[in-house]
């Protein structure tokens, strides 16, 4: 039961905390997002990695969402600034139907790459993924990328957390996600900061 | 004592040592500069898995080392890079010093070092990818600026690791899962198509090499090349190990071809990328990735001339890109930008300067007298025994590269009609560059030996 309706819940999350990452501008709603995304995350990876390691993901996850917004608050916006594009909302929900239409008719196939992975997990792995490289080619804005680069990881380590179980290179990758949202914090404050660290 | 502990142990623990006491920063460059060159010199004399005597006791440098649950392992084949890579960040670290690139230089230049020793020793090899992407990360403050905007070139430059290490890790999985199973049949497109995306990134080849110029152009001239330098050496490095590990074709022929082929369309592309640019960071820039393309080229050889090469082409490449960052960023710092036209006449009154920027593109382009005259010569010569279509290009390149050349002499020499002053070196300026160009002089005359005794390669 927990095989389809947990796969199933977390892909509708996925959707969600990306078209918020994608369509809104308000930095708290996309923190939250981005948070309640690593809750799905850590549940497609339950589907292949015991509860102690899949911990690592969502509480990475929380980290690096923490880090991010802490640093963005120093900053007094509401908003990210800059243009969204592309202009047009309708235009930018249009991109994530597209997304989701070739993601759903494209995971099948990709069961044959990466084998022993179920069609949900590769759905949800993909979704992050190229929602998260949508993102950053669009923006300039170092928040905006720095969440689009921790979707597209999150994404990456969902489809490879099927192949590989290994405890170093989960340690690795869960510091290169907190490294990078220490990068995208410190490149956030970068312009306001007076002297080096 | 093993030979990690030593050569990315020690070292990391001085990193964060630097990093902590960044403030004394004359201190710090002095320690730097001491611990690379006294690391570069063990690799050179400690015989690694061997037993040695010092004052009648015997002594064993042992090869690997559990970090974390799995081996970093160090053995003498791997001494050229760890030469390269500790003498190489001795010369950096030197030149930073008359630069005025951010204060962490030496902690990070240290970092990134033990970073890519760590990239080139962790089994399984293919980890190697998360290693050069955290090593990318850890340059991210030196190019950027406190109080000024984040450009895109940063922004581009971060994007382009994180996307190329998944990519590789990915092949990772697949060539240990066809070791032991037929998957290799069934994977092979699927393990070109991540291989050719994530190297892409990583070595910043067409199309998706906008970033190296952008960062050059964009931020300190001499901390983007060392970040650009690096880490494209680092993706080097790991395909080279990356070839002597796995089956990556049918047979070594293929492979050889695919690699020349790769090899001479980015020296190409790159060239004609030269040919056009009217600022002295993007030149810059590109000349990096055509050497990118030089060093492909020679791991497209048969052994041992390919390591040789390789190897070689890795060190002596460096002291021109040094030379020209350090003189680029001399400028920039003097006159905020590298465009041609703020820079003509610079020889009226930067006669060093200007010298030192022409000297390292002879070098770069492979004239005779400099160091790197052997070996592109060789590259050449033995490209030219396979296909006549390859000597060609590279001759092409030749041709391309010496109209820039004449550009930028031109730029330098003409005579300004404006009353913009440009203002005289002093001793810190010209001190280095003179050092730089004798090194390049010494280099060129003697680079057989140089290469044998520093690297222990013989040819």
């Amino acid at each position: 039961m927990n095989q389809v309706i947990l796969p199933i819940i977390s892909i509708v999350v996925i959707l969600f905390s990306t078209s918020i990452l994608l369509l809104v501008k308000n930095w708290r709603l996309c923190i939250a997002a981005l948070s309640i995304q690593y809750v799905a995350v850590f549940f497609l990876v339950l589907q292949n990695w015991p509860l102690e390691m899949a911990m690592v993901k969502l509480v990475t996850g929380w980290i690096a969402a923490g880090l991010i917004g802490l640093m963005f608050r120093t900053t007094q916006a509401d908003e990210i600034a800059g243009d969204i594009w592309p202009a047009g909302r309708l235009l930018r929900i249009m991109v994530i139907l597209l997304i989701i239409v070739t993601v759903w008719s494209l995971a099948p196939n990709f069961t044959v790459w990466v084998p022993g992975s179920s069609t949900f997990l590769l759905v949800g792995g993909l979704l992050l993924i190229s929602s998260g490289l949508l993102q950053i080619s669009f923006v300039t804005q170092p928040l905006q990328v720095m969440l689009g680069l921790l979707t597209f990881l999150s994404g990456f380590e969902v489809v490879y957390s099927t192949v590989e179980r290994s405890v170093l290179i989960a340690g690795l990758l869960a510091g290169v996600n907190l490294i990078l949202a220490l990068t995208g914090a410190y490149l956030i404050a970068l312009p306001e900061a007076e002297d080096e660290i | 004592m093993s030979a990690p502990i030593i050569w990315i142990v020690i070292p990391g623990i001085l990193a964060v040592i630097l990093f902590l006491t960044n403030r004394w920063q004359r201190l710090n460059t002095i320690i730097a500069l001491i611990t690379s060159v006294l690391l570069s010199l063990l690799a050179i004399f400690l015989p690694i898995g061997n037993e040695f005597n010092v004052a009648a006791l015997t002594y064993q440098i042992r090869e690997s080392q559990i970090i974390l649950g799995r081996q970093l392992i160090i053995t003498s084949s791997d001494i050229p890079i760890l030469v390269i890579i500790y003498l190489g960040m001795a010369i950096w670290i030197a030149g930073a010093y008359f630069t005025n690139v951010s204060k962490l230089f030496p902690s990070i230049a240290i970092g990134t070092a033990v970073l890519l020793v760590s990239a080139m020793s962790v089994q399984p090899f293919l980890y190697a990818a998360v290693l050069i992407e955290l090593a990318a990360l850890a340059c991210v403050p030196l190019v950027t600026s406190p109080g000024e905007k984040v450009g895109s070139g940063v922004l581009r430059f971060i994007t382009s690791y994180t996307i190329g290490m998944p990519a590789i890790l990915f092949v990772g999985w697949i060539l240990t899962a066809s070791t032991s199973t037929v998957l290799i049949e069934n994977f092979q497109l699927q393990a070109a198509i991540f291989l050719v995306i994530g190297f892409m990134f990583i070595l910043a080849i067409f199309p998706v090499h906008s970033w190296v110029p952008m960062l050059i152009e964009q931020t300190q001239p001499f901390a983007a090349t060392f970040a650009i330098f690096w880490l494209t050496q680092a993706g080097l490095f790991f395909g080279f190990g990356l070839l002597g590990r796995y089956e990556l074709a049918p047979d070594v022929q293929t492979l050889s071809n695919i690699l020349r082929i790769i090899g001479v369309f980015i020296v190409v592309i790159n060239a004609v990328f030269i040919m056009f640019q009217k600022d002295l960071g993007r030149l810059l820039g590109f000349f990096i990735l055509g050497e990118v393309g030089f060093t492909i080229l020679t791991m497209s050889l048969q052994p041992p001339v390919n390591g040789y090469l390789f190897y070689s082409l890795s060190l002596l490449k460096m002291l021109p890109i040094v030379l020209c960052a350090f003189c680029l960023s001399h400028l920039h710092l003097k006159y905020t930008s590298l465009n041609f036209r703020r820079l003509t006449g610079l020889f009226q009154s930067n006669h060093w300067v200007a010298a030192g920027v022409i000297t390292s593109i002879l070098c770069l382009m492979g004239m005779p007298l400099l160091p790197m005259f052997p070996i592109k010569y060789q590259i050449i010569a033995e490209l030219g025994n396979g296909s006549i279509i390859f000597s060609l290009s590279l001759w092409l390149v030749f041709f391309l590269l010496i109209i820039s050349l004449v550009r930028v002499i031109y730029v330098f020499f003409t005579n300004r009609d404006d009353e913009t002053i440009f203002e005289s070196e002093n001793l810190s300026i010209k001190l280095p560059i003179w050092i730089g160009i004798i090194m390049l002089l010494i280099g060129g005359i003697a680079s057989e030996f140089f290469i044998n005794v520093l690297l222990g390669l013989n040819y």
